[in-house]
């Protein structure tokens, strides 16, 4: 199975809405978050219908909890394929954590423990997942605010582990390793670098929030500029890959939510320059 | 290191995330340590603190978004209380996050502080049925000129439909006009009680979500088709319920203002 390189898109949020139907905005392609679509009719799948009949659309869960012990929930997973007929995304992609356990539901993505455990349990899920899908998902590395004393590994080796004997593919979130090495104290080029080249279909990027003693990754801020830095060495890495801006709360205009787009653009253009002249340029990390 | 399965650590998270209290506060906190790993500038009670106010707050938001008439009644502060009680009792069990506030109105009929406002559990079923019938199933409006293809003798067996996003919703108290009074003064409004139920049908017409008063007489025969009454039963309910000779002719103006208000779909 081959992905399209779709080029620069962003998340679609309701408040977009009404600017988007209005203007057709120039932009490559829309993500949208699978949960918010799940539902019987009426103005959400209205527009997502309308949207999806102009741009290329992906679309990304938040609510498969791949690392629950919890049973899989086939109601939704059900519900998710129905989605995909309809929605006919360049692919679908979900997060590597767990958001609950004894039905408990705490719509927030938990970390796992990075051990032996945990990757069998996890790569057997994903197959159930991918084979109940008739597709392979793709699993983004989310931002974390704790660690566990019985990990054994790396993040960026847990998740390399889990691509390579599961089969799924990686959607590799820039701000998220970035508020995750400040968090944990970790080299975020070691966890680039150590990702697969071949698994990498997607790129997220966003913006954070400093909480002074930990960064909170809170999707309602520009870019920081020590992420773009970061996109830019993924950039060399793994090429051409479909880049993604996500913005969630203190949503601004759709122009000016392309402006920021346009900075992730330029990285781009400057990093392809760069590498067709053979120059290459440093990439600053301070925890 | 003492190994954990992740299913016993998961439960222990679950715990400390969810209890109502901040985790810093919770006496039993210190059991962290044994899983959680202290950062630079964390302890393991601090980490794990950061995903129980996201629990709390990310739930708060989205139940003021689903209730905004209950959280403009009753204000921030009461309103931050009302979720953590709520979430001690009906923690979310739905994948979405859409279906956090389903018990909320239940949860407030029960609830011991009903003093400044007992018409609050019916605010709060008003709002959840204007967001059931927003998001409720799709379908194909029914026309006269689809009506017009039944046959005479197929009426007495025509079992009508209605869309899926109609909410019959009854109170002693003036709860629509207590919502829109609400909302667009942003200001607290009290409201007496009625001696009589006042109806009122919310709808989604087209792609807005919109509500109408009804007469009990309505009321009752919607409440007939939802049951999948057919055309025959509701007329014979109908004539039960006022004078008979009037029961058709009164079908018929029912069934006039349906087709108009887009409430009859396809069968």
């Amino acid at each position: 199975m081959t992905f399209p390189f779709l080029g620069f898109g962003v998340g679609l949020r309701t408040e977009h809405y009404p600017y988007i139907l209005k203007n057709w905005p120039q932009v490559d392609w829309f993500e949208v978050i699978s949960e918010n679509y799940m539902v019987g009719g009426g103005r959400p799948l209205y527009t997502l219908d309308k949207i999806r009949s102009r741009y290329p659309m992906v679309m990304h869960g938040v609510s498969l909890s791949i690392g629950s012990t919890d049973p899989l929930n086939f109601d939704y997973l059900t519900q998710l394929k129905k989605l995909i007929t309809r929605v006919k995304p360049a692919w679908i992609s979900d997060h590597l954590c767990w958001t609950g356990v004894g039905g408990h539901n705490l719509h927030d993505l938990l970390p796992l423990p990075y051990n032996e455990e945990t990757l069998k349990h996890v790569i057997s899920r994903i197959k159930q997942v991918q084979n109940f899908l008739e597709r392979p998902i793709a699993l983004e590395n989310a931002s974390s605010y704790m660690e566990f004393c019985s990990s054994s590994m790396t993040e960026w080796e847990f998740l390399k582990t889990i691509s390579d004997e599961s089969d799924c593919l990686i959607l590799l979130d820039i701000n998220n390793i970035y508020v995750s090495a400040v968090n944990h104290g970790f080299n975020p080029i070691h966890y680039i670098d150590a990702i697969p080249q071949d698994k990498v279909i997607q790129f997220h990027l966003a913006g954070h929030t400093d909480k002074g003693r930990y960064l909170l990754d809170t999707h309602d801020h520009p870019m920081k500029e020590e992420v773009l830095e970061l996109y830019a060495h993924a950039l060399k890495r793994f090429g051409t890959v479909s880049t993604l801006l996500e913005w969630d709360d203190k949503i601004p205009s759709f122009p000016k939510l392309m402006n920021e787009l346009n900075r992730a653009k330029n990285i781009y253009a400057d990093t392809i320059l760069a590498q067709n002249s053979g120059e290459t340029s440093p990439v600053h990390y301070s925890p | 290191m003492q190994t954990q399965s992740l299913h016993k650590i998961q439960g222990k998270l679950v715990q400390f995330i969810t209890a109502p209290e901040s985790v810093l506060k919770n006496p039993q906190s210190r059991k962290l340590h044994a899983f959680i790993k202290p950062s630079q500038t964390l302890t393991p009670e601090e980490r794990v603190d950061i995903y129980a106010n996201m629990y709390f707050f990310r739930l708060l938001e989205g139940l003021k978004k689903d209730f905004p008439g209950i959280h403009l009644f009753v204000g921030n502060d009461a309103f931050h209380n009302l979720v953590t009680d709520y979430l001690i009792t009906h923690p979310p069990t739905h994948f979405s996050i859409r279906y956090a506030g389903q018990s909320f109105p239940e949860f407030l009929k029960k609830h011991r502080n009903k003093k400044n406002g007992p018409f609050l559990p019916d605010l709060a079923l008003f709002e959840w049925d204007l967001a059931e019938s927003f998001d409720a199933p799709d379908g194909t409006v029914l026309t006269k000129k689809d009506l017009s293809r039944l046959k005479p003798k197929q009426w007495a067996g025509f079992i009508p439909s209605l869309t899926p996003s109609l909410q019959l919703f009854s109170s002693f108290y003036d709860i629509a006009f207590l919502h829109k009074t609400l909302l667009n003064t942003k200001k607290t409004s009290f409201i007496k009680k009625e001696k009589e139920r006042i109806f009122t049908r919310i709808w989604r017409k087209k792609l807005k979500v919109v509500y109408h008063p009804i007469d009990k007489l309505e009321y009752g025969l919607l409440k007939q088709i939802q049951k999948g009454k057919s055309f025959a039963t509701l007329c014979e309910w109908l004539a039960g319920q006022t004078d008979p000779h009037k029961a058709v002719p009164l079908m018929a103006g029912f069934m006039q203002t349906w087709l108009k208000q887009g409430l009859l779909y396809v069968f």
